[in-house]
């Protein structure tokens, strides 16, 4: 594929971080279990501090309910944090009117963890891949641009008049991929974003971020529960639980010597193929 | 393959959609207690295959063969027939857990709703056995879990609420497709071990649909390989893992071990602690 940023590139400042998340703390409240008992109270992210440089990519891994769809909510500015910050070059980042964060969402794009909440189902594929074009104004062909992502993740531009409902689980997961590259962001924020992959579309998918993340300095922040997906692609990593991040730093440390026990035990747990 | 024991029998088995054979002419048989693995690439025809044994195919879609569970032919069955022996003597983990949820019922009544349809599960009964079920799937503070609802959990959260649903009325067959994509590889590890003590203990024949080949092996015993709606090829999951025959087979084994997260060189920490 093509140039992925170009037009975002204006304006970069060298050594200022991307994304500074600073004290994040989220949670919720609960149901309660008796009409008498205390109302329960779920800390989804407590006390979470990370940074991304420019061009970096960033893996999160942690337990399921630990907390990193949350957290990337947050970064997103789609969800407000009881305490802390969300700062994007320098620029906070806060829910709100969805108008307000124009300028932040030219740059930063996502994949959910769900591919139904990433589509509309009454909006052909076209549609939707072209969308963020509109919405943001991005210029040039939009045609031509919507052929060219479909392509790079392996499907056939023809599929272009048909809807959500008629793909496979992996081809649906492509399509919510195409939409989020077209507009080229500056970074692609991505929760379990090849999770339901068959592993040479997976390979591919795989590549194509690499090479983007290479040539054109696309930053990557991925949640994954596949180690091999964090270590091919990301140079930082960090390791949830419980809504706190238990181990942070370069991936290939963390992954030759995990510190917290949680890690070593993910570690451990990989399944893996037979020998041939 | 033809013998009583079968569970689930598929022969020739093709599904029409928008004028294309996507699932095309597949037969296989499970027996009581096996474990038979559906790979193959995205796209491929696996979720299709399933669906038609569940009677739960896109409208507009045209099926013709044989699917027959424990004897009974249930292609061309009324509703009525299906929806008694669905959840009850089989049942289906879906791919993608939220769309199979409903979002305006709390999750223990999802997870219980089979035992109150086919056991006549008082209310009291079934709420205690959605507790139950939800411990087992390792779901946290159960208790309370199961008063929440679908968007208050977490992505693995509501696959494990779907797999504690699949689970509860212990089926003669269940089909599980990508049971565990959205779960980190420790509740991973549960999940399949509780998924392997079903098989032992009630017989369950399981259909296990991954495109995780590590997951696989670990899973079944026969495994079988769709491309483009056809099986090009079956065997016992360790030979066809290790020597698969059929070229595409061995293009995504390729590319499997390519993107698997190999082992530090040993000696380091990662290396000691693992298996
Ligand atoms: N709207 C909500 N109301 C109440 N609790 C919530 C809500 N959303 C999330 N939670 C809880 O917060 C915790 C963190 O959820 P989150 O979705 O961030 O986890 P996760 O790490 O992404 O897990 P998974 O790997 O399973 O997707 C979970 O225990 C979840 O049940
Ligand atoms: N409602 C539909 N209308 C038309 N075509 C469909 C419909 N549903 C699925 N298909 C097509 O049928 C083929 C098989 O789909 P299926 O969902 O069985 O694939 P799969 O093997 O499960 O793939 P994945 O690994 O991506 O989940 C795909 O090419 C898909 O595009
Ligand atoms: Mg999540
Ligand atoms: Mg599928």
């Amino acid at each position: 594929m093509t140039a992925v940023r170009e037009q975002a590139d204006g304006g970069a400042t060298g050594a200022e971080p991307l994304f500074e998340a600073t004290g994040l703390v989220r949670s919720y409240r609960l149901a309660r279990t008796s009409p008498f008992g205390p109302p329960g109270v779920r800390h989804a992210v407590r006390d979470v501090t990370l940074r991304l440089a420019d061009g970096a990519a960033l893996g999160i891994v942690g337990e399921s309910g630990s907390g990193k769809s949350t957290l990337v909510r947050l970064l997103l500015g789609l969800d407000r944090p009881d305490a802390g910050t969300v700062r994007y070059r320098g620029r906070p980042v806060v829910a709100g009117r969805p108008r307000a964060l124009r300028w932040f969402r030219r740059e930063v794009q996502v994949v959910f963890q769900d591919p139904a909440a990433s589509l509309d189902p009454r909006m052909t594929v076209g549609a939707a891949v072209a969308e963020p074009l509109a919405c943001l104004g991005v210029p040039g062909d939009h045609d031509e641009r919507v052929d060219e992502v479909l392509r790079a993740v392996d499907l056939d531009p023809d599929v272009r008049g048909r809807y959500p409902h008629e793909f496979s689980g992996g081809q649906r997961q492509r399509i919510a991929i195409a939409r989020a590259l077209a507009p080229r962001p500056r970074v692609l924020v991505g929760d379990e974003p090849v999770s339901a992959l068959d592993v040479s579309v997976r390979a591919q998918i795989l590549d194509l971020l690499g090479q983007l993340a290479e040539r054109h300095r696309l930053g990557l922040v991925l949640v994954s529960h596949d180690l091999g997906v964090v270590a091919r692609l990301c140079d930082q990593i960090a390791v949830m639980r419980g809504g706190t991040l238990v181990e942070q730093g370069a991936t290939a440390d963390v992954l030759s010597r995990p510190a917290h026990p949680y890690a070593r035990a993910l570690l451990a747990a990989v399944p893996r193929l037979p020998p041939p | 393959m033809t013998t009583d024991a079968a569970v689930l029998e598929v022969t020739d088995l093709r599904v029409r959609l928008g004028g294309v054979d996507v699932v095309d002419g597949v037969s296989f048989a499970l027996a009581a207690g096996e474990r038979l693995g559906l790979i193959g690439e995205s796209g491929s025809g696996k979720s299709l295959t399933a669906l038609a044994v569940l009677g739960l195919l896109p409208a507009g879609a045209r099926v013709t063969g044989s699917v027959r569970l424990q004897g009974r032919e249930l292609l061309g069955g009324s509703d009525r027939e299906l929806s008694r022996l669905r959840g009850r003597d089989l049942a289906m983990i879906f791919q993608e857990p939220s769309t199979a949820l409903n979002p305006l019922m709390r999750v223990g009544r999802q997870i219980s709703e089979p035992l109150r349809l086919h056991r006549g599960y008082s209310r009291q009964a079934a709420a205690r056995a959605a507790v139950e079920l939800a411990t087992a799937v390792g779901l946290p503070d159960p208790q309370r879990l199961v008063r929440s609802y679908p968007h208050e959990l977490s992505g693995g959260q509501r696959q494990r609420v779907c797999i504690a649903a699949a689970l509860a009325c212990r089926p003669a067959l269940l089909l599980a497709d990508e049971p565990t994509t959205a779960l980190d590889v420790t509740v991973q590890a549960e999940i399949l071990a509780l998924l392997g003590r079903l098989v032992a203990e009630a017989g369950t024949a399981l259909l296990f649909i991954t495109h995780d080949l590590a997951v696989v092996a670990a899973v079944t015993r026969r495994l079988a390989v769709l491309r483009r709606g056809r099986v090009v090829e079956t065997g016992a999951t360790d030979d066809v893992l290790r020597a698969p025959a059929d070229p595409h087979t061995r293009a995504l084994l390729a590319a499997a071990r390519l993107t698997q997260w190999n082992l530090p060189a040993a000696g380091s920490a990662a290396a000691r602690t693992s298996p």
